[in-house]
């Protein structure tokens, strides 16, 4: 299985002067042969990010998808400044974080995975106070609205539950109404509705703003429907990068045929037929006109194709299929190729 | 510079909101005067003649009082700040570390202003021998420069300790030889000679001796230069090594 790697990757440009303003046609976020070891507890080190490229263009909305300890956390906080990589360079919007920090925090959001308030301040003036840090700023009563957050704007953040203090830190990112957005896992702990209701915002600033968002996320779902781009990311590195759609189209098919039969049949008869990329099968229907099912997921390039012709391959060997189902490829099909690993928990 | 303000403000509003200014401005100085006051027959002897401990404290432990008090409560906020991550999510933010080690610095140097001014009009009321007037304004002023030094020592240890527990434990080494050298308790005068050169050098040991000198002794202040001099090269020193110290950085 290959899927190609999206190595577009020339120069970083060069560091720029202050500027509080995005230039055209410099990317968002560009990362170069980025790497960070840290010290493992214990003795020995641990390369958190083992050599990640890549670039997130403006007004893209980029997915990180990977699983616990991959490294997106890491990632992000080094293209914030927060972390110092052990190497390798980092440009947002251009300007370089190691050498203009104060100009790369004007331009960006930053939503923290774990983030801690200020205890005795409300909503709303904690909201002010960030935003009186900024050139550019948000009036806290339109953000605590945009969150959903309006009813608890004289509260202590300790009063609020989980996800009020999750949607109160992405109205935190928002106060400098940033160019750049960068959400560490923002919809972890959010009931359905409220992850929905994230979710339609995240789209509207992308859309509708032109807000470049970099989001991490263990939920593929959530990658495939927000991202234009997805990097999956694993062990600190980059497995694959580009489009879901794309992602999904590498794969050895668009999608999988499933189905149980009374008796075992040859892995290989199915193999043999057009459209049919990679067959497994499960079950022990092995002795011939055994009760045991056994079933059968084949992957397939074009299901079109292949469901006519096992519908006839099955006619003329007098195999009677049973549940027949015909299931689009998705991002979680590639994810489990390339780390092996299921993301849910 | 409003960025600094801002913050100040905030750092005000929030220590208004908490308990510390009742229990440090107004539980404690109640407590301290009288305990003042049941010792008030207590005298020190020393080859410079004799002084009551009721005098001493008050321009002394009194002002110790007031910096370690702000100095401990501080260090369990700003060590707070650093392991939960408040630190973090202002250092993603255009504000730097010095930034917010003076706003967090300022309400506090205002409210140790005011402690040490209530422990001294409190003190004469019952009956120390302390000068009031341009004496106390001396006093007061010195008082900031104590709680300032105490803060800036607070912000090492939040630096140089991972938990708000080892800040905790850190500053209790610290505290004590504070009390038993800088003259706080007892005159520095009952040291040997070597041993009072030495102590001159700890950061508050020439500030209570001027404190001494202006509010029970009538000396004018410009009289301690020396020791104003080495109270202002450390109060410099810990404000640097507090900014380089506590930042977040991984
Ligand atoms: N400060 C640190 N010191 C030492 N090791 C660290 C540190 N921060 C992270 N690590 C290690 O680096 C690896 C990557 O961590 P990171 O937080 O970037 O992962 P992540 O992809 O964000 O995971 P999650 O989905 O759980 O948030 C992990 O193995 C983690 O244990
Ligand atoms: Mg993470």
């Amino acid at each position: 299985m290959s899927v190609p790697q999206t190595v577009a990757r020339p120069e970083p440009a060069p560091a720029t002067g202050a500027r509080a303003e995005a230039q055209p046609g410099v990317p968002a976020v560009e990362v170069r042969d980025l790497v960070k070891i840290y010290p493992r507890p214990g003795g020995g080190t641990l390369r958190a990010v083992d050599g990640i490229s890549f670039e997130v263009g403006q007004g893209e909305f980029f997915g990180f998808l990977g699983p616990n300890g991959a490294g997106k956390t890491t990632t992000l906080e080094i293209i914030e400044g927060l972390r110092r990589p052990t190497s390798g360079e980092v440009r947002v919007l251009g300007v370089d974080p190691r050498r203009e920090l104060d100009q790369v925090k004007r331009l960006i959001g930053v939503q923290l995975q774990a983030a801690w308030y200020f205890s005795l301040l409300t909503l709303e003036e904690m909201l002010a106070l960030f935003g009186s840090f900024y050139p550019k700023r948000r009036p806290p009563a339109e953000l605590l609205a945009t969150v959903g957050l309006t009813d608890q704007r004289r509260a202590y953040v300790r009063q609020l539950s989980g996800g009020q203090q999750h949607r109160f830190s992405v109205a935190a990112a928002l106060v400098n109404d940033p160019e750049v957005l960068f959400l560490d896992e923002p919809t972890t702990g959010l009931d359905p509705q409220m992850r929905h209701s994230l979710w339609d915002l995240l789209r509207r600033l992308n859309r509708d703003e032109g807000k470049t968002i970099v989001l991490t996320t263990h939920y593929i779902e959530e990658a495939e429907l927000l991202a234009d781009r997805v990097a999956i990311i694993d062990h600190g590195r980059i497995a694959a990068i580009d489009s879901p759609r794309s992602l999904i189209g590498t794969l050895d098919g668009l999608g999988h045929i499933e189905f149980a039969t009374p008796r075992r049949i040859d892995n290989a008869d199915l193999g043999r037929l057009p459209g049919i990329t990679r067959v497994e099968s499960t079950g022990n229907g092995v002795e011939p006109g055994s009760a045991a099912p056994a079933t059968y997921r084949l992957a397939v390039s074009e299901p079109k194709a292949a469901v006519g012709a096992l519908l006839d391959w099955s006619d003329r060997a007098g195999v009677e299929l049973r549940g027949l189902e015909v299931v689009p490829g998705s991002l979680e099909d590639v994810f489990l190729e390339l780390t092996g690993r299921e993301l849910r928990d | 510079m409003t960025a600094t303000l801002r913050l100040a403000w905030a750092s005000t509003r929030q220590l208004f909101r908490s308990r510390e200014v009742l229990f440090s401005m107004v539980v404690y100085p109640g407590f301290f005067l009288v305990l003042l006051v049941l010792f008030s027959r207590l005298q020190f002897e020393t080859s410079q003649g004799a002084a009551s401990l009721m005098d001493l404290w008050l321009t002394g432990a009194a002002l110790l009082v007031v910096a370690r008090g702000n100095g401990h409560a501080f260090l369990a906020l700003i060590a707070t700040y650093k392991s939960t991550g408040v630190l973090k999510r202002i250092a993603v933010m255009p504000v730097s570390p010095a930034q917010l080690i003076v706003a967090e610095v300022i309400p506090r140097a205002l409210m140790g202003m005011l402690t040490a001014g209530v422990f001294l009009a409190g003190g004469r009321a019952l009956g120390a021998d302390i000068r009031l007037g341009p004496a106390l304004l001396a006093v007061v002023g010195l008082a900031a420069i104590i709680v300032v030094t105490g803060l800036s020592v607070s912000f090492v240890i939040a630096g140089l300790t991972k938990s708000p527990a080892d800040a905790n434990a850190l500053e209790g080494y610290v505290n004590f030889p504070l009390y038993l050298f800088t003259g706080a308790m007892w005159p520095v005068a009952a040291f040997p000679d070597w041993l009072q050169h030495v102590v001159g050098l700890i950061p508050y040991t020439g500030i209570i001796a001027a404190v001494r000198g202006v509010a029970l002794d009538g000396q004018p202040l410009p009289a301690f230069g020396p020791e104003l001099a080495i109270a202002a090269g450390w109060l410099a020193l810990l404000f640097v090594a507090a900014n380089r110290a506590y930042r977040f950085a991984q």
